[in-house]
């Protein structure tokens, strides 16, 4: 920003048309800083609330994938399908395992109460011929026998939590904020802290580290691939690797498609004894 | 004062400045209620029998897309919504003359430009977008079906097919750039299909979905103690070939037909038991599905009650008892006809069914581990001190068995009330049927007094025994069942239950006939699961009968077990170590079964365990202690 004084011009004047001039390039470079002002000015909370608000469509269905990938490197692979719909102030979430022929038929009903730790479960299982509701308080247990647990399934509400940013760091070409939370006293969860890399453009995790109580690096859950499908950034490639034992899950969503209008009657435990 | 001099700021510069500002940053980033992206142009390609319509955007912008069928005064058509974008290029409608569009219109709306293409006839419409130069969106119209269905096992064929924006490398996160800010909001601009309209699904609405499956398991056993007169080993292969087809009819109305045929083969290596081969029809039925409400009709199981291993509550479909409770509830009950009917409400629902003809547990009468009368006459048979003419005569001992014919009247009615809330499910349930076992009126040999020990002296047994030439006279009877069921979870354990009062139950008595009487049954328990893959179910059950009378075999007036199931998962599910249990707290006979699968290899699963009964030889589990087994079990699943 050029700011220049012309010739001929009497002080009282000359200050005046500095001063203006100063007041001008300062509105001028508000005017550009200010964006980035604005998103550099979030606080953790707000950061860890536009998180927990990113728009992910009023509903979602998909087809996925599940590897599960021992330290040795074999593999094992199911096949799952996944709705979502967010109604009447609840989240609810039908995955239905599809392959291998053992489990297929396998389906799992998630009701979560948005913004409050409130969640029920049910689970079908084609052999019982059955619906049973399954404990959700236990959230540290391992979903499906992979490396995410119910509680990684699950979203915490944003105020159980406390936030600090500790900086800003580059992953693949996205910037993201750094944001370490730790669980609020009375808080039931497994985890000590998390430390989790969210971009700033997007406000998906991209990589987040868990740790224990004894504060031990346990987890890393790392996005390995985005892809916008009907206008929403989606995770196509997720992975949970166990520090631990060097086990790994792998999530690839093979197929998505958003605001279709799926019925509620999807989302019920008369649903969960479908076929499909 | 004034404080910018007309004549101190060079207009130029003054230009150059709100140029460079407004082209490196978006002006939605400045003032985020003015559009951030124009629409520029459109170009419309017909290929083949496919056209498609370029939409050339000046920024990234969100969209979403939806297909509608023709109504009475529009035709089918399919509409994006471009958010945060205006129009300033195309004309309100722009007529098309190809084969598979009529016309393109748009319309502006407060926080969105809604392109809709008017369609000639059915058709597929799919969506994409390309973050290129710098944001495409192609709207594609081919002729096959409306929905952009992809069918779950044919994804790959899918993925290949659909058009999508560039996928993000793998190994690098990147996003497109310059995407909107997440945090705007959309919930009351969002245009969801209305409730008339049916969601464009991932599951083949409109196409027969058929799905093929099935499984083969060879099962086999052999006993620890060998006797005699008992069977010491034994074999079942069985297998289940099923197909589900299902068609959706329209928005949440669909048919499905589920059929399965079942073939199965039991060994007993006894000479006096015969080997069994059945081919018969497993579950098939069909069922049609509203929206709030479903009807079926043919060979159903259905399963009421909330406890497990023993259900009181689930008395609806007879029970293959051929080698009793070594077999899991829920492989020995067997599918019988019926017309069922449920609706639901929101938190009530009612079923009903009506069972047209009787169908009569399977199970043997004599020469097994597990018969009514278990190896009692091979037992004469064998004995060395029975006389010829006795041996012959239990050799030829014969069952009349009086089952009810399909005339109407034999028909069998139930209904079940469900109240589900947040926290916890409810059911009460009435039953009018046919008890599934036999009354046994009359025992061709009288005046003995049985205990039910298979070790008893045979001779103190039979002496004063008169031997007629009648046959086993049995028949079966009617029987009613009121029960309630609930289940919850109290945090950490799943609670659950059930109570049934049944009002004829036949016991076997110490004259080998039966007696009929009213019976409580509840059963209820809790499990849990714990963060290291450890399950615990600790069931409670008691059994009372009314108007006990002592000669009733195996059971006191009150029974009280505990059962239930211990067990851990071992190496990421590949196996698990478990033990069954029942343990009778009234006589201190029990039943353990020890057990580990492992699932190792892809639709495999593999088991071996180890069935064994304890108690004095007069209590119902103490009088299979000769049955005592250990077993492998190997099953395929395609």
């Amino acid at each position: 920003m050029i700011c220049y004084r012309e010739q001929g011009m009497s002080k009282e004047n000359a200050r005046i048309n500095s001063l203006g001039r100063l007041v001008f390039c300062l509105i001028a470079i508000l005017l550009v800083v200010r964006p980035t002002l604005a998103s550099d000015l979030l606080s953790p909370e707000q950061i860890a609330q536009k998180t927990y608000d990113r728009y992910v469509g009023e509903d979602m269905q998909m087809l996925g994938r599940m590897e599960l990938i021992d330290k040795n490197g074999s593999v094992r692979i199911r096949e799952f399908v996944s709705l979502r719909k967010d109604f009447d102030g609840l989240r609810k979430q039908l995955i239905r395992f599809t392959a291998p022929a053992d489990i297929a038929g396998t389906a799992f009903l998630n009701i979560e109460k948005v913004n409050a730790d409130d969640t029920e479960q049910h689970l079908y299982l084609p052999a019982l011929k059955r619906t049973r509701r399954i404990v959700a308080s236990q959230m540290s247990r391992s979903f499906v026998n992979s490396d995410f647990t119910y509680e990684d399934m699950h979203r915490h509400s944003v105020a159980e939590w406390q936030y600090a940013l500790d900086g800003i760091e580059i992953i693949g070409e996205h910037d993201c904020y750094i944001l370490v939370s730790t669980p609020k006293q009375k808080t039931d969860t497994q985890y000590g802290r998390t430390i989790s890399w969210i971009g700033k453009d997007n406000f998906i995790p991209l990589k987040v580290f868990f740790f224990d109580n004894r504060d031990r690096h346990i987890k890393t859950y790392l996005v390995s691939s985005l892809k916008i499908v009907d206008g929403i950034a989606t995770e196509m490639d997720v992975s949970m690797e166990d520090i631990v034992s060097g086990d790994r899950t792998r999530l690839v969503t093979l197929e998505a498609k958003y605001n279709t209008g799926l019925p509620n009657s999807y989302f019920t435990t008369r649903a969960l004894e479908k076929q499909r | 004062m004034r404080l910018i001099p007309k004549s101190s700021v060079n207009p130029k510069l003054l230009a150059l400045v709100a140029g460079f500002l407004c082209s490196v940053f978006p002006t939605s980033l400045i003032d985020s209620h003015a559009f951030a992206a124009s629409l520029q142009s459109m170009d419309v390609k017909s290929v083949d029998k496919r056209t498609e319509i370029t939409f050339r955007i000046d920024d990234t912008v969100r969209y979403q897309y939806n297909y509608l069928p023709a109504n009475n005064t529009l035709p089918p058509r399919c509409y994006v919504d471009l958010f945060a974008t205006s129009n300033s290029s195309l004309p309100s409608a722009v007529l098309v003359a190809n084969q598979q569009v009529s016309k393109i219109r748009t319309g502006d709306y407060p926080t969105k430009l809604r392109i809709v293409v008017d369609l000639k006839q059915e058709s597929g419409c799919s969506v994409n977008s390309e973050a290129v130069n710098p944001f495409l969106i192609k709207v594609s119209v081919s002729e096959r079906s409306p929905a952009d269905v992809i069918h779950p096992t044919d994804h790959s064929k899918a993925a290949a097919d659909v058009d999508s924006s560039p996928l993000i490398p793998i190994g690098a996160v990147q996003v497109a750039q310059n995407l909107p800010p997440s945090s705007e909001s959309v919930a009351t601009d969002a245009a969801l299909p209305s409730a008339d309209q049916q969601p464009s699904s991932l599951f083949g609405e409109d196409e027969n979905n058929l799905s093929v499956w099935g499984w083969a398991r060879l099962f086999t056993a052999f006993d620890t103690y060998k006797s005699q007169a008992e069977d010491h080993h034994m074999h079942r292969a069985s297998g289940r070939l099923g197909v589900d087809w299902n068609k959706e009819l329209g928005l949440e109305k669909s048919l499905d037909l589920h059929a399965g045929i079942d073939l199965e083969r039991i060994y007993y290596d006894s000479e006096l038991a015969s080997d069994d081969t059945d081919l018969r029809l497993y579950q098939t039925y069909l069922q049609y599905n509203g929206a709030d409400w479903d009807i079926s009709f043919g060979k159903q199981r259905v399963r009421w009650g909330k406890s497990d291993q023993l259900s009181p509550v689930d008395s609806l479909n007879p029970q293959d008892l051929r080698q009793f409770i070594t077999f899991d509830l829920e492989d020995r009950a067997l599918p019988s006809w019926m017309l069922r009917g449920r609706w639901y409400g929101e938190s009530i629902g009612v079923e009903t069914i009506v069972q047209p003809w009787f169908q009569k547990s399977k199970f043997d009468y004599f020469d097994s581990d597990w018969a009514i009368y278990r190896n009692l006459r091979e037992s004469v048979i064998d004995n060395s001190q029975a006389p010829p003419e006795l041996k012959n005569y239990v050799r030829n001992i014969e069952v009349n068995s009086d089952k009810p014919d399909q005339a109407f009247d034999h028909f069998s009615a139930a209904a079940r009330l469900t109240w589900q809330t947040d926290r916890a499910d409810f059911a009460v349930s009435y039953h009018y049927g046919w008890e599934t076992m036999p009354t046994i009126n009359s025992f061709p040999v009288k005046n003995i007094d049985y205990s039910g020990d298979p070790d008893v002296d045979l001779g103190k047994l039979l002496d004063g025994a008169v031997f007629t030439d009648e046959k086993v006279e049995a028949e079966y009877k009617r029987q009613q069942t009121v029960g309630f069921e609930w289940e919850t979870v109290l945090d950490p354990v799943g609670f659950r239950g059930e109570v049934a009062y049944i009002d004829n139950v036949a016991f076997l008595s110490s004259d080998l006939t039966s007696r009929r009487k009213p019976v409580t049954h509840l059963v209820s328990g809790i499990d849990y699961s714990s963060a290291s893959e450890w399950y615990l179910n600790l069931q409670g059950s008691w059994y009372h009968i009314y108007d006990y009378d002592d000669d009733i075999l195996f059971l006191e007036e009150d029974t009280v077990s505990l059962l239930g199931e211990i067990n851990k998962t071992l190496w990421r599910g590949n196996l698990k170590l478990g033990m069954k249990y029942n343990y009778t707290l009234t006589d201190q006979s029990s039943y353990l079964r020890p057990y580990a699968i492992m699932k190792y290899f892809r639709n495999f699963e593999c088991e071996l365990g180890v069935m064994i009964f304890s108690g004095d030889n007069d209590t119902l589990m103490g009088s299979y202690d000769r049955a005592d087994q250990v077993y492998g079990m190997v099953k395929y699943s395609f």
